[in-house]
């Protein structure tokens, strides 16, 4: 398990995190959902040691990460990719491999494994620099399974790929849920979280503002569900929480040409929570 | 005209808020403008310019012995009296630029002025040190002149002089008979004011197979020293060491560039997320660094081989190798905490690294530079590695000789290193 007791850091006298206490279970995947800013990268810094806390502390399987054989349990996916691009995809795979403590005829099946997991077998010895952005963030993800780690932290897994990829990363992503490993996914697209995370935080200026599985925070910070119904010609627009309720009430007084649902998403929730958007 | 002014306020706000930008382009020119400025005009410096010589008297006349002191009386030249062996031994370990022997015979030779062997010095040099060795060409005939002047000032000093000549032009054949007139009227025309303008007419006009034909006031036979010492086998054994610093250059500032170039790009965040102690991640770099330097010695000395680089005592240069290859990585290491940027790491590595070649000698002779500069040159790595390595190849150097220089380097290397191992940046991985 990871848990955050009270966490707190600070950039000098600006706090970037206030007071996070949460646990990410095995086999969970738990969103860090937040604008750019919320802290999300920092607490990723604090969860692989290279930053030291302010205060409150970090336990990753029981053990301080700071400490070189605690990280053995954690695999890291940067946003910024952090691959050798003059390597091959193989090359990369095998050298963070053997930082790990990886060797001979056991790496190479798991790099082979792996690369053939992301789809990137045919192209395993090209550079890493002619890849296209989805085939580098597949690498990056691989790279942070070589070992198989008991906890996957993934900061922004999906930044610059394309919808095919991006449901190619999902895919892996969700497999290791099923494989038992525990996911810290951190991301600002509330997309991502409602489709991926079992239990979302919400994360907003350096606060942890709300954890809970996504049926529950939105049914608690949601709102009403917003429905739209066009009869003869003219549209109209009810928020409501019954939407069939709704729905079946304004067809017994006329027929309707249409209707659209629009359910409450995370996006709601984070407006609810802090009174602005996800993107502003 | 309003998009041209944005995009041109744009940039200059940019460059406003590149610290290092600013830097190369305001501070590094101005730094640069007075570093050949302190060189060429000698500005900052109370003293003058020296070329540091030593003097051998072989000769023990009470000539020589004038002319050695009035030599170390000159302003430019630090001139020291020394043995033929110490002289030596001081311009092959890089100490003076060249060992100034007056043979024997000195004396006797400038007794006899205008006829028979002019007195004769000898030059031993550096052969790295060819600009210092014409000046000092120029200086010792200089000082003939100058002595040939003082006595002419004398006419009594110059009796047995003439008297001499006189003796040996009538040994002579062919000498035109005007000119033995000319001489047997020396006294009364030594009493004239035209003693100088006789001098030249004797030494520049006189018929052929006379014996003014060849008259020169002073002889200097210059002399590398590897003639003696069995050292520069091919003048590739003085190029090499240069050349094989600028590559060493090269690759220090490629290394430290290539941490930043990590922490950028994330790799470095990944490396730390590693089971690794922080230690073993620079010391891989440094690692890769140190061999890398260690091969490009091996590679220029295997290349060298066939142009005549050969190591004297090769042990002794793989110990220069090392030590040189310690030096320079530890100077990676200060490098990748010069800035935050690859770009400010690269300029301010870049500028250390050449102002560190400017002192040690790598671009100006050091006799150029004011005694200040030379002074601040001995923390330069460049001046050790070079040294180091042509003590090696061709300078003779022995362990007694070498190590002090590789304890130079190593001390070097090791406090660049703790600087830059302490403040190396690991939480903007």
């Amino acid at each position: 398990m990871i848990s955050l007791d009270q966490l707190s850091f600070a950039y000098g006298a600006r706090r970037v995190l206030d007071r996070l206490s949460f646990d990410l279970h095995p086999g969970e995947i738990l969103g860090l959902l937040g604008p750019n800013g919320a802290g999300k990268s920092t607490l990723m810094a604090l969860l692989t040691g290279l930053l030291d806390p302010l205060e409150g502390r970090v336990r990753v399987a029981g053990g301080d990460p700071r400490q070189p054989q605690t990280r053995r349990h954690l695999g890291l996916a940067p946003q910024e990719l952090g691959l050798y691009e003059e390597l091959s995809a193989r090359e990369n795979l095998l050298f963070f491999g053997r930082l790990q403590g990886l060797w001979g005829e056991g790496l190479r099946r798991r790099t082979e494994d792996l690369l053939a997991e992301t789809g990137l077998l045919e192209r395993a010895s090209e550079r890493v620099g002619t890849f296209s952005g989805g085939m580098k963030r597949r690498l990056n993800l691989a790279v942070a399974l070589v070992h198989e780690p008991d906890f996957l932290l993934l900061d922004e897994a999906t930044v610059g790929v394309d919808p095919q990829s991006r449901m190619a990363l999902f895919e892996l992503v969700e497999r290791q849920r099923l494989a038992g490993r525990g996911v810290l996914y951190a991301t600002h697209h509330m997309e991502e979280a409602q489709r991926l995370c079992d239990r979302v935080a919400v994360m907003d200026g350096g606060r942890l503002l709300a954890l809970d599985t996504v049926p529950a925070l939105l049914e608690r910070h949601g709102g009403a569900s917003r429905l739209e119904v066009v009869r003869q010609g003219v549209s109209q627009a009810v928020e409501t929480r019954d939407a069939l309720g709704e729905l079946a009430r304004l067809q017994a007084l006329a027929p309707l040409d249409s209707f659209t649902l629009r359910p409450p998403d995370l996006e709601q929730v984070f407006l609810h929570l802090t009174g602005h958007g996800l993107r502003d | 005209m309003h998009t041209l002014l944005t995009i041109c306020v744009k940039d200059l706000r940019l460059l406003l808020r590149d610290r290092a930008g600013l830097f190369f382009t305001f501070a590094f020119p101005f730094l640069y403008a007075l570093f050949f400025g302190f060189v060429f005009s000698g500005g900052g410096d109370e003293g003058p310019r020296t070329i540091p010589l030593r003097l051998v008297d072989l000769d023990s006349s009470a000539v020589s012995a004038a002319f050695l002191d009035s030599l170390a009386a000159r302003p430019g030249l630090d001139a020291r009296r020394d043995s033929l062996r110490g002289a030596e031994d001081a311009v092959r370990r890089g100490r003076a630029s060249a060992a100034l022997l007056v043979l024997p015979g000195f004396g006797a030779a400038s007794q006899r002025l205008f006829g028979g062997d002019p007195p004769t010095l000898e030059l031993v040099h550096d052969p790295t040190r060819q600009a210092e060795v014409a000046l000092l060409q120029g200086v010792l005939m200089d000082q003939a002149f100058r002595g040939l002047a003082q006595r002419l000032e004398r006419p009594a000093s110059l009796m047995p002089v003439v008297a001499a000549w006189q003796d040996s032009l009538a040994l002579q054949v062919g000498v035109p008979p005007h000119l033995q007139r000319w001489v047997g009227d020396l006294d009364h025309f030594l009493a004239q004011e035209a003693r100088a303008e006789s001098l030249r007419a004797g030494s520049g006009g006189a018929a052929p197979r006379s014996g003014l034909a060849a008259w020169e006031p002073l002889r200097v036979k210059a002399r590398e020293l590897s003639i003696s010492r069995g050292g520069p086998q091919s003048p590739f054994e003085i190029s090499f060491p240069q050349g094989l610093l600028w590559g060493i250059i090269s690759v220090a500032a490629s290394f430290g560039i290539s941490l930043v170039v990590e922490r950028r790009e994330g790799t470095l965040r990944r490396l730390r997320s590693a089971p690794l102690g922080r230690t073993p991640i620079l010391a891989g770099k440094a690692l890769a660094c140190f061999l890398t330097i260690l091969s490009l010695v091996l590679l220029l000395v295997l290349a060298g081989r066939p142009l005549g680089v050969v190591a004297e005592r090769p042990l002794l240069l793989v110990a220069g190798g090392l030590c040189t290859a310690f030096a320079f990585t530890g100077l990676m290491l200060l490098i990748a905490v010069l800035g935050r940027t690859e770009r400010a790491v690269s300029g301010l590595g870049w500028s250390l690294l050449t102002v560190l070649a400017m002192l040690g000698g790598g671009m100006v002779p050091l006799f150029l530079m004011p005694s200040w500069m030379r002074a601040l040159g001995s923390v330069s790595p460049v001046k050790w590695s070079i040294l180091a390595l042509e003590g090696a190849l061709w300078r003779g150097f022995g362990w007694a000789e070498l190590l002090p220089v590789c304890g130079v380097l190593l001390f070097f290397g090791a406090f660049c290193a703790l600087i830059g191992l302490k403040a190396f940046r690991w939480s903007d991985a």
